[in-house]
């Protein structure tokens, strides 16, 4: 029996939705999870046999992931990024869609965070990791994620806070 | 912004979680995307293989990609059976013909490609970091790109500050009839040391700053030349990594590969 590819197989099945669903909410992009979450596990299976015995490999593919988004989000282009970035805090009421789902504000506010900071809260709440565990993904010291998650956690309630108060215009002024 | 009175620890749990199951991954589509991710790096490892990647084409096709693929790239293991009792891993099902071309006993067409000795579990003495999945193409004032065009392999380094310190080395992997024909930069002052480095797995191309040297702001092409057997040269393991100072007493460290920008 090929332990490796019994492993590997065993492996995919049991992280390739996460690690799809980490992509995603790194990149805020549907459309390109998979593809980057993919390339991440051929790098793991490239690698198997090393990954496997240094004992964790779901962490090594997570720190992957967060690499490859951290790439193609760099490669979208500043200015474009820019734009998008400023289509959230644009300041102008007018634009906002009230009827937009509050899935989607959360979204667009992950994006404003700065890479590092999004890796730890998005890995932290949305996949209910340790610190230790955040820490040996992104490869970074414990209180580094912690500061991180913090900051991150903070500036994500503040981005949606303002956006509620934005989106229920009266209610919130009125009281 | 708590007025509206949600802890916010638990509120980003509750909604980065929703979000999270917004998006549906598609487990086809990305056992898909691996096999072509192998099947193309396998590809250009050389017309020795051209005949196993279309064998892998076919195959991936079949749903059984990452069955065959073995014999095809840098695995560690040795070629060995197929999992038969494994689940069909797209969901497709039926034999390919194709796969007992890599069956036991029937070499891979590849087989020639691993004359070079096969690497252990534990990091060889010339690892270079850069690997596809382990690249920091950038760090501070420096930037790195690396590029290939036929017997070359450059690597383009932009330095917003000056370099007091500066590393470079530029791994090759050993392919069949790899030979290294000397390297070649644009520093123009004589601040460079170049050498070349054959190790039993990979030629290492160096380049450092000499010691108490300056290498001002800018940017700098560092070649390596080679030749080597066939037609074409798989670069896919080829990396890069660099080490320095700035002028402002910052550590840079950059490291990549010659694939073009990760997909």
């Amino acid at each position: 029996m090929p332990l490796r590819d019994a492993a590997f197989h065993a492996f995919f099945e049991q992280h390739y939705a996460g690690l799809s669903r980490l992509a995603f909410l790194m990149t805020g992009e549907t459309s390109v999870a998979d593809d980057l979450a993919a390339d991440a596990l051929t790098e793991v299976w490239q690698h198997w046999d090393r990954v496997a015995a240094a004992g964790d490999p779901a962490a090594y593919a997570r720190g992957i992931v967060a690499n490859l988004t951290r790439n193609w989000i760099r490669r979208q282009g500043r200015a474009r990024r820019r734009l998008r970035l400023l289509g959230v805090l644009g300041g102008d009421p007018d634009r906002v869609q009230p009827d937009v789902p509050a899935v989607l504000e959360v979204r667009r506010a992950l994006l404003v965070l700065p890479h590092r900071r999004r890796a730890c809260v998005v890995l932290r709440y949305a996949f209910d990791l340790s610190e230790q565990d955040v820490a040996t993904i992104l490869d970074i010291s414990v209180g580094a994620v912690k500061s991180q998650t913090s900051r991150g956690a903070h500036q994500l309630a503040e981005l949606l806070g303002d956006r509620q108060i934005i989106e229920r215009v009266g209610g919130w002024r009125g009281e | 912004m708590n007025e509206h009175g949600r802890p916010p620890e638990s509120f980003l749990r509750t909604e980065l979680r929703r979000l999270a199951g917004e998006h549906e991954p598609d487990r086809a589509a990305m056992l898909n995307r691996i096999a072509a991710n192998r099947a193309s790096r396998a590809r250009v490892r050389g017309q020795t293989v051209r005949l196993a990647a279309a064998a892998v084409a076919v195959t991936t096709v079949l749903g059984l990609g990452w069955v065959v693929t073995r014999g095809l790239a840098d695995d560690d293991t040795p070629a060995v059976a197929p999992p038969a009792s494994m689940p069909n891993t797209t969901g497709l099902t039926g034999p390919s013909p194709s796969a007992s071309t890599f069956l036991p006993g029937i070499p891979a067409p590849s087989s020639t490609l691993t004359s070079v000795p096969p690497s252990s579990s534990a990091p060889t003495s010339s690892e270079v970091r850069g690997h596809p999945g382990d690249t920091k193409v950038e760090k501070g004032s420096l930037w790195s790109e690396g590029s290939t065009d036929g017997g070359t392999s450059t690597v383009t380094l932009k330095a917003q500050a000056d370099l007091t310190t500066l590393d470079l080395t530029i791994r090759l992997v050993l392919t069949p009839g790899l030979a290294e024909q000397g390297s070649t930069h644009d520093v123009t002052t004589g601040v460079i040391t170049a050498s070349v480095e054959r190790r039993s797995d990979a030629l290492l191309y160096h380049f450092t700053l000499r010691q108490s040297a300056t290498l001002p702001a800018g940017t700098y092409m560092f070649t390596a030349r080679y030749s080597h057997d066939g037609a074409s040269r798989d670069v896919g393991e080829d990396t890069y990594e660099a080490f320095g100072d700035d002028a402002d007493h910052r550590r840079v460290h950059v490291y990549g590969n010659f694939l073009g920008q990760p997909r």
